[in-house]
């Protein structure tokens, strides 16, 4: 039984192989791509809405309105980056569901890479917001001593984020293989349902520590510290 | 559990093109049409309140137009039921003058008419009472008119005041004995010099008496010396009959006016 759809290759473009993991990731864009230019093409800033508008909106907005309660800031700068983290494992998730679909949150490569994304977002945000010596400062505090540990903070916490969403959608991957071995009729149905629930949630818990780290690193105020667990 | 990092780096890239395709397909398209609703609806609320406070402006300025155009009406009552009044009064006036002129002319009217008869009535009794006398004296005495009249003169003289008689006397010399005697007849020679003895021995011994022929004195002698008369004539009693007869119309014309 193969964990990672790493190790899948399905083809390979000259010399680089090309696994499960960047196919999917690739009809997932694709996915998305279209959904997105389907609305915008039939977007309407006045009338009646469509149904594909309504969602999009909604969903906007409530990503928006979540950013805006973490941060206490305005959404507009931070909406694609974290937007895109949410929308993106939770399609892939949720994608978990179609016989033959490997989601490539399951493999530890993509989740270390959106992990690597928030751990580079972060300074760049926070540099951004702050300017250099504000953002560094923040390193120094509460006393120099913790230059170290707040570095070590901030390297754990990525590999935290990368292990915890990587674990969840393998582990979901894995139990429903093994009960499909078991039990092939029942309880696989269920827990393909459980896992479309724990999918989209742990959409929401990456988005948001991303978003947590992003607002803690832009704020002046310490101690937003945000090693949440799972 | 292994990292493959070629895969890694594929997924930075592709999540990269993902953020830039949604930002552009998704994001800013969508937020920008909620943005141009949010604010078409704010520009529909804003039109909404103005046009609101536009109609309220309406409403209060038609307001005070219809309270200026109650007062200007309630002022136009007013004026005209000043004028009616006004009018009324002026008809009432011009109608009690009208009576009172009417009243007046009738008045009038009958004043003269009562006139006429009092001045033909006195005229026909004049004529009636000296035909009566004449007849009356012819037959009582068998003397003539004028003999009687003289007689009643010539007895009044004799007969008159003290005070009288002392007027007509320092008349009588402040005129030198000089006197009319007007009659309404001629009188003969006898008569004249008994009228004549009778002055001289009432009022001057030398008295020089005129006599005026008039037949305008009824039946009747009229004695004149400068200012004083002394008058003896059917007038008199005429005009006591006169006074009567005016006293009786009098007394009877406002009764009938009145009904």
């Amino acid at each position: 039984m193969e964990i990672s759809p790493d190790a899948w290759i399905m083809f390979h473009i000259g010399p680089v192989p090309i696994n499960a993991t960047i196919v999917f990731t690739w009809g997932v864009m694709a996915l998305l791509t279209l959904a997105g230019l389907l609305v915008r093409l039939r977007l309407s800033a006045s009338g009646e809405l469509t149904r594909a508008q309504n969602f999009w909106e909604a969903v906007v907005e409530t990503i928006s309105d979540q950013i805006r309660q973490v941060s206490g800031q305005e959404s507009g700068r931070y909406l694609p980056f974290v937007g895109t983290i949410f929308l993106f494992i939770a399609v892939c998730n949720v994608l978990a569901v179609v016989p033959g679909f490997r989601p490539p949150t399951g493999s530890l490569s993509t989740t270390t890479a959106l992990a690597l994304c928030v751990l580079i977002a972060v300074p760049l945000f926070g540099l951004a917001e702050r300017g250099v010596l504000g953002y560094l400062g923040s390193y120094a505090r509460p006393s120099p001593l913790m230059v170290p540990f707040n570095v070590i903070g901030e390297i754990s916490r990525t590999i935290a984020l990368a292990i915890r969403l990587y674990g969840n959608v393998m582990s979901g991957t894995v139990i429903a293989g093994i009960l499909i071995s078991i039990a092939p009729f029942f309880f696989p149905v269920l827990m393909q349902l459980l896992g479309l629930l724990t999918g989209v949630i742990q959409a929401y818990i990456f988005a948001i520590l991303a978003m947590v780290y992003i607002a803690s690193a832009t704020q002046a105020a310490p101690g937003a510290d945000t090693s949440k667990g799972n | 559990m292994q990292i493959d990092w070629i895969t890694v780096a594929a997924q930075i890239a592709n999540f990269l093109v993902l953020v830039w395709i949604l930002q552009r397909l998704l994001y800013r398209p969508v937020t920008r049409a909620m943005a141009r609703r949010k604010a078409a609806i704010r520009d529909r609320f804003a039109e909404a309140e103005r046009r609101e406070a536009e109609a309220a402006q309406q409403a209060e300025r038609l307001r005070a137009e219809q309270q200026a155009l109650q007062d200007r009406r309630d002022a136009f009552l007013r004026e005209a039921q000043q004028d009616a009044h006004a009018l009324r009064q002026r008809l009432e006036a011009e109608a009690r003058d009208a009576v009172a002129e009417r009243r007046q002319a009738w008045e009038d009217q009958l004043d003269r008419e009562q006139s006429a008869f009092l001045d033909t009535f006195s005229r026909d009794a004049a004529d009636h009472v000296t035909r009566l006398a004449r007849r009356v004296l012819s037959d009582l005495a068998g003397a003539r008119l004028e003999e009687a009249i003289a007689d009643s003169f010539i007895a009044r003289l004799h007969g008159l005041p003290e005070k009288t008689r002392d007027a007509l006397r320092a008349e009588a010399r402040a005129a030198d004995g000089a006197m009319r005697v007007t009659s309404a007849f001629d009188p003969p020679g006898a008569m004249r010099a008994r009228l004549s003895e009778a002055l001289r021995a009432t009022l001057h011994q030398d008295a020089q008496v005129a006599f005026v022929h008039d037949p305008g004195l009824i039946c009747g002698i009229r004695l004149k010396i400068r200012g004083q008369t002394l008058q003896w004539s059917v007038d008199a009693y005429l005009d006591d009959l006169n006074d009567a007869l005016a006293a009786t119309l009098q007394r009877d014309g406002p009764a009938e006016a009145a009904e």
